[in-house]
């Protein structure tokens, strides 16, 4: 024999518990579609391989600003020597806008800090 | 030096010289790995059958810790599993606290009995791990098929050696739950593993005896009715003598407004007769109506250091008195574990007692609204309440003799919380109070090393370790304040703690708290007084003849 | 040592478990999709198990530790949190407990000098510690709802903001992912170097700390250093929470191994010390006022005891207590 408050404590606490652990079930969503980038014409390729750029995009803009504005190195040279000024205008000129970028980023949460003085809209 | 106790210079030499977990030696073998000794002054003497018998407890037999073979009954192993399955099902206390330890370390260093035996298994958490190793075998989910992962172990005798062992060097004190983020309590486990012992025989007869003759006569000690009244009446001419004040307790009276209940240590044993005359002072003063029960003599409970159904038997003559006296309430004396049953167990085992009323001081026309259920009031808060408002007559210069520090008792400090109103007492009846350092008071007060129901003479070698921190702490302020009087409200420490102090402080004595409003108490038409309750002078108090020299 | 050992080879087999099985042996679904629904089923069944099977025994007796001052006359403070005398009270101090680990921060430390004397000295560090990785871990645990949800709630994105207020590094660094390795190293190094702690901890108080210890480190991998694709974690975890069986192409090996380890952990969870989560909620110690002489606490088991009466004591006292001029009831 329970009391009713020390019940009301007790399941009330595990259905807490329950709707925190599955807090994002009742959400509404659907995967994202990514939006895939439009090359200037089909032979031209990226910096890297798409697979590289979709994990690790972020890495290579880091770079990119440490030498552009530090060493004022503003040639990106591939492994195959095709040559990329650094700059986000280069990569908007495939991928279009800040659009581009703020779909995956909005989606997954993540927030560049690329725009705060690069392309402000 | 008595018998039992081992000498003071080996045991200082084993302090600083013998390598222990305290100073951070890590030992040689894992906790489970060292087996248990009995040797003298580490175990009590085991019941005597007859009064096993009488009882109704389990198994009684001639027997000893020492022996190999302890004659556990027939399926000794399934009687303690299903009483623990029983007892997992009955006590939530006991089922969490087996299940929620993290093992954080926090209650290692807080219990008395490792403090003064740097014993690993008398830290709070090995000790509760005692019972968890054996639950965990048996009981619960899955940590049960990696066995050597969560220090799962099975039952044999050697683990009913430990659980005695050590179930009887834990006093039920609390102060590791104080520490506890989970609040854990041992007192619930040894409680739990004292309960499992009973059910295989393996008892004490320092705790059996008391609750047989409470039992019987209404008091630990065996009195019998017209023995009890001769010895309160012996202390009422006592007083007479000392004060010229003369006083007539009435005994079993029906009517009377209230009843006072104490321990009988404090009608029986030295000090505590002195904290007695003091309670008869004080009521005399007042003109209180109260009367004395020779049925329900008795205010601690032995019974709650066997098995909770003892300690509602032996506890249920408190109302089973009260309600044939017809009194309006009852008045409870100064004692540690009869407060913790009165405070959080007598309504619940024996109430509702609808036959009482609130208790209302008629001194004051204070309501005890706190004690609104229970009808029971603790005699230092009916006692602060007339110095409050006033109703005492009360001379503090007449304790100037006394250099005091106040010793709270487990019970009263973490199972029920007054520390106030002691203090505020011992504050208006001397004028000499010093504090212990601040970790070993209040909340996080030091057992006396001897409560629970070992406080027997063939212990002495554990009660003296035990109770090596509390008399640590009355060193300090020895040392700082030249105090020599330790104030208790604990029959059991007025029983314990001048044999801890004889040995660890020697020239500290021992005091109930109103024995010393008893000194200072003027009461109507007393004699001058020169000699407190015990006969010994006061200061400023001579005799004209000597303030002429 | 020897203590430790086990649980740190099983957690680095566990580890490896999944690395292989994906890189190898292509049981990405196994592992991305089946492991993680029975993880959350025995986590949440196993956990609501355990709490109801402790609230089926009663509290038969009103025990809580008064760690201050009880309610009494008029004119004497009460310490409500310490001694709380009613519902409200009490909540405060469990609250106190979940949210400040409270008893904790009492924490002393003894040492025993020669003469012989013993001293207290405040010992905080294990509060420090406790604080510091329990709510670590709250964050993140929380921050990681931004891969459950499509539209990430405000109060995920303030969190990730709080969190990543230094700005340095990139992506930007969270604090919290620095405390609970710092924290998680402090518990474990603790658990070595105190003796006393070290004798009394087992195996299983080792493994959670290092399947914590190596999940943060996973986690913080690829955030990073070794980045996986965040874009496909994403849609994972959202076509699992729709229950939606679809596994997205291309999410690295190192994903499937922090994966994992938390499916473990939280499958391990309910069975074992780790409850305490629920346990500080439940224990009577703390989360039950003291004013059991004010309102009667009732146990559903009171047991019928047959007392010694009064009638009986009479009966074999009479002729004493007759002597002694007691009153009795029958002449």
């Amino acid at each position: 024999m329970m009391k009713i408050r020390e019940l009301i404590l007790i399941f009330g606490g595990l259905a807490l518990f329950f709707f925190a652990v599955t807090y994002a079930f009742w959400q509404e969503g659907k995967p994202k579609k990514i939006s895939t980038p439009v090359a200037k014409s089909p032979s031209e390729q990226c910096v890297e391989s798409g697979e590289y750029m979709r994990e690790s995009h972020m890495l290579v803009l880091d770079e990119w600003r440490k030498s552009a504005v530090r060493d004022g190195d503003r040639i990106h040279v591939t492994p195959d020597g095709r040559e990329f000024e650094k700059s986000l205008s280069t990569c908007f000129e495939c991928h279009g806008s800040r659009g581009f970028c703020v779909n995956c980023h909005t989606y997954a949460s993540a927030r560049p800090n690329c725009f705060g003085c690069h392309h402000e809209m | 030096m008595p018998k039992f106790a081992p000498k003071l210079s080996e045991l200082k030499k084993e302090f600083e010289e013998k390598p222990s977990l305290l100073k951070g030696d890590y030992p040689d073998k894992e906790l489970f790995d060292t087996p248990v000794e009995f040797r003298d002054g580490n175990w009590c003497y085991p019941a005597k059958p007859e009064i096993v018998e009488d009882l109704g407890f389990a198994n009684p037999r001639k027997w000893a810790p020492t022996d190999d073979d302890w004659k556990l009954p027939d399926g000794w192993e399934k009687t303690i599993k299903d009483g623990m399955k029983d007892r997992l099902e009955r006590f939530r206390s006991f089922k969490l606290f087996l299940d929620t330890c993290v093992r954080c370390g926090a209650c290692a260093d807080k219990c008395h009995f490792f403090l003064g035996t740097g014993d690993p298994k008398n830290m709070p958490v090995a000790r509760a791990e005692l019972i968890r190793s054996v639950y965990r075998n048996d009981f619960p989910l899955a940590e049960k098929i990696l066995k050597g992962f969560s220090g799962a172990r099975k039952l044999t005798p050697e683990v009913i050696k430990e659980w005695h062992m050590y179930f009887h060097q834990c006093t039920e004190c609390r102060r590791c739950s104080v520490f506890c983020p989970f609040g854990i309590d041992t007192a619930e486990i040894t409680m739990m593993g004292r309960e499992l012992l009973h059910l295989i025989g393996v008892n004490n007869n320092w705790i059996l005896g008391p609750v047989s003759n409470c039992n019987r006569t209404g008091n630990h000690l065996g009195i019998e009715p017209h023995t009890f009244v001769q010895n309160v009446e012996s202390l009422a001419e006592d007083i007479e003598d000392l004060t010229g004040v003369a006083i007539e307790p009435t005994f079993n009276r029906k009517g009377a407004e209230v009843l006072f209940i104490t321990p009988s240590g404090d009608v029986f044993a030295d000090p505590g007769v002195y904290t007695m005359m003091g309670y008869l002072l004080l009521f005399e003063h007042i003109g209180l109506d109260y009367t004395i029960s020779t049925y329900a003599s008795e205010g601690g409970n032995f019974g709650f250091f066997t098995s909770n159904e003892m300690a509602k038997k032996l506890n249920a003559k408190m109302y089973h008195e009260a309600k044939r006296l017809g009194v309006k309430w009852i008045l409870g004396g100064e004692c540690g574990h009869m407060w913790r049953v009165v405070h959080q167990y007598m309504d619940t085992m024996n109430g509702p007692a609808d036959f009482l009323e609130q208790p209302v001081s008629p001194v004051t026309g204070t309501k005890f609204s706190n004690a609104a259920s229970t009808k029971m009031v603790h005699i230092a808060e009916f006692t602060a309440d007339l110095i409050k408002h006033g109703k005492l007559k009360l001379d503090p210069k007449r304790n100037n003799h006394l250099k005091t520090t106040f010793h709270d008792s487990c019970n009263i400090a973490r199972g029920m919380g007054m520390l106030e109103e002691p203090r505020y007492i011992l504050n208006n009846v001397c004028n000499t109070f010093h504090e212990m350092p601040e970790n070993t008071i209040r909340e996080q007060t030091f057992c006396c090393g001897s409560g629970s129901g070992i406080n027997t003479e063939e212990y002495m070698d554990i009660r003296l370790r035990g109770g090596f921190p509390r008399a640590n702490a009355v060193r300090h302020v020895k040392e700082t304040h030249d105090v020599d009087s330790l104030v208790t409200i604990c029959a059991i420490d007025r029983a314990t703690l001048p044999a801890l102090m004889n040995y660890w402080n020697p020239g500290v004595s021992v005091y109930g708290l109103h024995e010393l409003v008893g000194n200072a108490l003027v009461m109507e038409g007393e004699n001058k007084r020169t000699e407190d309750l015990r006969e010994d002078p006061m200061a400023g108090f001579e005799d004209e003849e000597d303030d002429e020299d | 040592m020897k203590k430790a050992l086990m649980p740190l080879v099983m957690v680095v087999l566990l580890a490896l478990v999944p690395y292989v099985a994906v890189q190898f042996a292509g049981l990405d679904f196994l592992f991305g999709v089946i492991v993680p629904y029975v993880a959350i089923v025995v986590f949440i069944g196993g956990f609501v198990y355990r709490v109801v099977d402790w609230a089926r025994s009663p509290v038969p007796f009103r025990i809580p530790t008064t760690c201050g001052q009880e309610k009494s006359l008029d004119w004497i403070k009460q310490n409500r949190l310490e001694s709380p005398s009613n519902f409200w009270q009490a909540a405060a101090r469990v609250l106190s407990e979940v949210f400040f680990f409270r008893s904790l921060f009492r924490n002393t430390r003894a040492e025993l000098h020669n003469g012989p004397k013993l001293a207290y000295g405040s010992s905080k560090w294990l509060w420090l510690a406790g604080l510091a990785f329990h709510w670590s871990m709250l964050v993140i645990v929380l921050r990681h709802y931004r891969f459950f949800i499509a539209k990430v709630p405000g109060f995920v994105q303030l969190m990730e903001n709080v969190d990543g207020f230094l700005d340095v590094t990139l992506p930007a660094l969270y604090l919290t992912d620095v405390v609970i390795v710092a924290a998680v190293t402090f518990l474990v190094v603790r658990r070595f170097q105190d003796a006393k702690v070290r004798l009394i901890s087992l195996p299983a108080d080792y493994f959670p700390l290092f399947m914590i210890f190596a999940i943060a480190v996973v986690g913080i991998f690829m955030r990073y250093i070794t980045k996986v694709d965040v874009m496909s974690v994403k849609d994972l975890m959202i076509n699992l929470v729709h229950f939606n069986l679809t596994l997205p192409e291309g999410i690295g090996a190192l994903f499937y191994v922090h994966l994992f380890l938390v499916c473990v952990l939280a499958m391990y969870f309910p069975f074992s010390k780790l409850v305490h989560m629920g346990g500080i909620f439940m224990s009577p110690t703390r989360n039950l006022s003291n004013n059991s002489r004010e309102k009667r606490h009732v146990n559903p088991w009171n047991p019928d005891i047959k007392i010694r009466t009064y009638a009986e004591y009479e009966d074999e006292f009479r002729e004493k207590m007759k002597k002694a001029n007691l009153p009795v009831e029958k002449k």
